[in-house]
């Protein structure tokens, strides 16, 4: 089924290119991104249940206009009278500013124009259209209730799901460029209390799908329900350096925050990232292969165009060990002479751009899962992906995983650690990988922020893996 | 559209209650790369967002269901009928227990300015711009966004709120560097109003945090008393504060009754105070409400360990039959000892982490340390890598609060938490 492209940007768009004719006589380089982003959140669970918008969803414009070596920006949400003129006079203002004050300019070349019109509609199962709230809110409750009563000490199980549709446009003074694409997701978090202690766990759903997603649901009740009950007595890891064997969700965490934010190259252009000296260097076993890209696997990050116009690719970020490629956005691309790979995204239109992750996988390998576990003679399995943070000057990792099952003589004994945070040396980490499962699995329920801030979708995922980290 | 307009279409919807929040907002940004600027942006934002409220009989029984949506300043008459519409059928859809709506609250708490955007600009420009370094640092990068944001809520039962929400939001990246390697500081804040000096006070804090962390020893500190300070100690505040919280109690995840104490066993540190106010003066967030008109009162909400008021949403609050109050102007009170004194034992002080996590939920604690101060007894050592981690109810035995505290936007706390017998992981 077609996802249909925005109404909102079909009805402006005459008036945005009034806008590019018009500051085009006074900028060097004109474009203008226009955005709708549609989509309904549906919750429900003991204690509430509701219904919202996407919570990055809104509709906007942002134009970029160059000159003098340099970038402005102005996003806005209602084309007023003289808009040209307002936004050529708020130009203006900084420049006036930066000048007055002497502030030097970062000096860029000009993007390349590009010419003619593409157009990239894509499908899902069932588009946003379909949605029937009242089967959908029903649905969700009656998973809830299911999963309450699946044991006493449980506080609430919270069924959600998010159907998002996104319409663009980009326009230069010579071409425009559409795109329309949705993705969902939907999770399944369980809370439970048992003698004033309490535990919680979560799975997820998605991917680039529609109202389908919410079929997906009903068969992680109870794998969350056990995930969940089986937290109480865990124990506090012994911190130490162990074998571990990743889940794919915590693969995908580690390529996300071990390598992904590593390689975005505007962290290149401000000399944020070692990657940035490793480029064709060994710095992972020779067994590790890794990718990013919206052209690459389809999932939730997979689009067209990104929010300055560059087609996505599909980059390989590390070849048989070696550091091949970062992933750019269209500015730092031309300040560091390469090509763009379609990096380029915005928390919104009211954002500025920045080199973001797309869909970050590690790519599968030749060993069996259960290879993997016997060869363990101590070590631990790590489950359940929580949070991890970046240190691309340093490359530290902070991974936040919710439990470690143990393995003793490649067994698992029954025995669970929780929670367990996952440090160290990146290319200690990424060497000593040893063996990688022949499957991969991605998931796209998380949020990305650059530092702490500027919300963006991504996914992320891959194989089993095996390797040598040091748990806390 | 406008706010009345959309008022108009509510007062005539099928739905029970309603709230409609209209939001100008209106930034100045400035990016910098190696002390030149890499780009200027400007923001202007209108939105209405609106959440319906509809009730449904089954029988003797009465339920409420909730739905919100974003309507946009261009829409038309006839598409923000639709959007409303449709947002009170979902609402009817949803069967929770019934609740009602706060007291009126009529507000009107509008900040000067606005006008000022390239001031303010520039005064956080030059004052990051003029920071001077040594030889051996530099400014790698920082952004400044100037906010100005008004907010106007109006409600069904009569609120009518006005406020006005003056921010400036900075993001900087400090380095400090030899022949072999830089490091990276990483600090962002949130603030009014700051003076040059304490701006750049501020980065001269973070340029020796920079220096030290390059001579800092790898991480094998053997310790019990581990301090936690800065922006970081204020997760153990939300800690103690969740165990008040009206939704946190009907969900049970607690069982704190007024008058109860928030620990289980006796407790040889500090016992937590905790504190809401209507307003903190220079505060970003003006608020004088939550998001359903909920007011901010002056209240104690935990004294020495003991509730004296729940926090939390007034729908939670309306479940229990208990008076709550929104947490947007707190204060986690300091302790018995002053910072000294709590330094006076070795100690391993951790000032930088990669992200340094309270669970409120469970009492988890961890993160990755990039720096810390180890003090011997005699002399204190810049120490980097591994991580700390524990469990709050296991620990809360001996956690205490320096009796200095700082103010960060919203929110006062204290200076730093000693807690003791945390999980060190060493850097090997």
């Amino acid at each position: 089924m077609k996802v249909d492209y925005s109404k909102f940007l079909s009805d402006n768009e005459a008036e945005i290119r009034k806008i590019v004719d018009e500051l085009s006589k006074s900028f060097e380089h004109v474009t203008v991104l226009g955005k709708d982003v549609r989509g309904k959140s549906i919750s429900a669970g003991r204690t509430a249940s509701a219904v919202s918008d996407y919570f990055l969803g809104g509709k906007g414009f942002v134009v970029r206009a160059y000159k003098d070596g340099g970038y402005v920006e102005y996003s806005f949400n209602q084309i007023e009278d003289n808009m040209a003129t307002t936004i050529k006079d708020a130009f203006n203002s900084l420049k006036t500013l930066c000048k007055d004050n002497d502030y030097e300019q970062y000096v860029t070349t000009c993007a390349e124009d590009f010419e003619g019109e593409e157009e990239c509609f894509k499908e899902v199962g069932r588009n946003l259209s379909t949605l029937d709230l009242k089967e959908c809110v029903e649905t969700l409750k009656s998973y809830s209730d299911e999963a309450l009563a699946m044991d006493e000490h449980i506080i609430e199980a919270r069924f959600s799901t998010t159907i998002v549709e996104v319409s663009a446009f980009f326009m230069s003074e010579k071409g425009i460029m559409r795109q329309a694409y949705g993705f969902s997701e939907g999770s399944v978090a369980v809370m439970a209390n048992k003698d004033g202690e309490n535990k919680m766990d979560h799975y997820g759903v998605s991917g680039l799908k529609g109202v389908e997603i919410l079929d997906e649901l009903h068969a992680l009740t109870k794998t969350v329900v056990d995930s969940t009950l089986e937290l109480f007595g865990t124990e506090r890891i012994e911190p130490g350096v162990y074998d571990v064997i990743t889940r794919p969700d915590v693969t995908g965490l580690i390529a996300h925050e071990a390598f992904g934010h590593g390689v975005e190259m505007d962290m290149f252009v401000k000399n944020r990232a070692l990657a940035k000296d490793y480029i064709g260097k060994q710095i992972a076993s020779p067994i590790v292969n890794m990718r990013d890209g919206a052209a690459g696997i389809d999932h939730v990050s997979s689009y067209f165009f990104d929010d300055e116009g560059t087609k996505g690719t599909d980059t390989q970020i590390i070849k048989d060990g070696i550091l091949v490629a970062g992933i750019s956005d269209l500015t730092s691309a031309n300040r560091l002479g390469t090509v763009p790979t379609g990096n380029g995204k915005r928390e919104s239109t009211e954002r500025k751009a920045y080199t973001r992750m797309t869909n970050t996988y590690f790519c599968a390998g030749n060993d069996k899962y259960e290879d993997m576990v016997k060869s363990i003679e101590y070590g631990f399995q790590l489950e359940g992906m929580q949070s991890g943070m970046e240190d691309p000057k340093h490359w530290g990792i902070q991974c936040m995983v919710t439990k470690g099952r143990e393995i003793k003589d490649g067994k698992f004994t029954g025995r669970i650690v929780s929670p367990v945070i996952l440090t160290g040396y990146v290319p200690d980490l990424l060497k000593s990988i040893s063996m990688v499962s022949e499957e991969i699995e991605v998931d796209g329920n998380g949020y990305c922020g650059k530092g702490h801030k500027e919300w963006v979708k991504t996914s992320n995922g891959g194989p089993y893996l095996k390797a040598k980290a040091r748990l806390g | 559209m406008n706010l009345q307009q959309i008022l108009d279409i509510l007062n005539t919807a099928n739905c029970s209650d309603y709230i409609v929040n209209e939001t100008n907002a209106y930034n100045t940004e400035m990016f910098v790369i190696d002390s030149k600027v890499d780009m200027t942006r400007v923001k202007t934002n209108t939105s209405y967002s609106v959440t319906v409220f509809v009730d449904t009989i089954n029988g003797e029984t009465k339920f409420r269901g909730s739905a919100s949506t974003i309507i946009a300043v261009t829409a038309s008459i006839e598409e923000a009928k639709k959007a409303i519409d449709d947002c009170c059928l979902a609402a009817s859809y949803i069967k929770d227990r019934y609740y009602g709506m706060p007291e009126k609250l009529m507000s009107v708490n509008m900040a000067e300015g606005g006008d000022d955007h390239e001031a303010r600009l520039k005064q956080v420009a030059d004052a990051l711009l003029n920071v001077k370094c040594k030889e051996n640092e530099k400014i790698n990068s920082f952004e400044v966004f100037v906010k100005d944001t008004e907010i106007h809520m109006v409600t069904s039962s009569g609120s009518d709120v006005r406020y006005h929400n003056k921010e400036n939001q900075i993001e900087v990246i400090v380095n400090v560097g030899n022949e072999e390697h830089e490091i990276e500081i990483y600090y962002d804040d949130t603030f009014t109003l700051k003076s040059t000096e304490e701006l750049t006070k501020d980065i001269e804090v973070q340029l020796q945090r920079g220096q030290d962390r390059m001579n800092a020893k790898p991480n094998n500190v053997v310790c019990d008393n581990i301090i936690i300070s800065d922006k970081n100690v204020d997760g153990f505040g939300n800690y103690y504060a969740f165990k008040t919280n009206v939704q946190a109690l009907y969900m049970g995840a607690v069982a704190t009754k007024i008058g109860d104490s928030v620990y289980r066993e006796e407790v040889l540190g500090d016992k937590i105070t905790y504190k809401t106010y209507r307003n903190l003066d220079g505060a970003g967030n003006n608020a004088p409400c939550d998001g359903v008109g909920l007011a901010s009162k002056d209240a104690v909400i935990l004294e020495d360990g003991v509730c004296r008021n729940y926090i939390g949403s007034y729908r939670f609050g309306y479940y229990l039959n208990q008076a709550c109050l929104p947490t947007i102007h707190t204060e986690f009170c300091g302790g018995k000892y002053t910072e000294a004194e709590l330094k006076k034992e070795p100690y391993l002080e951790c000032v930088e982490f990669s992200d340094f996590q309270v669970d409120s939920f469970t009492g988890n604690f961890a993160g990755e340390l990039r720096l810390g101060y180890y003090f011997d007894g005699e002399t204190i050592t810049p120490v980097s890598g591994g991580s700390i981690s524990g469990q709050l109810s296991k620990l809360e035995k001996e956690l205490y609060f320096s009796k200095e505290t700082v103010r960060y936007n919203n929110h006062v706390m204290p200076k730093c938490v000693l807690i003791k017998h945390a999980s060190i992981a060493h850097v090997e």
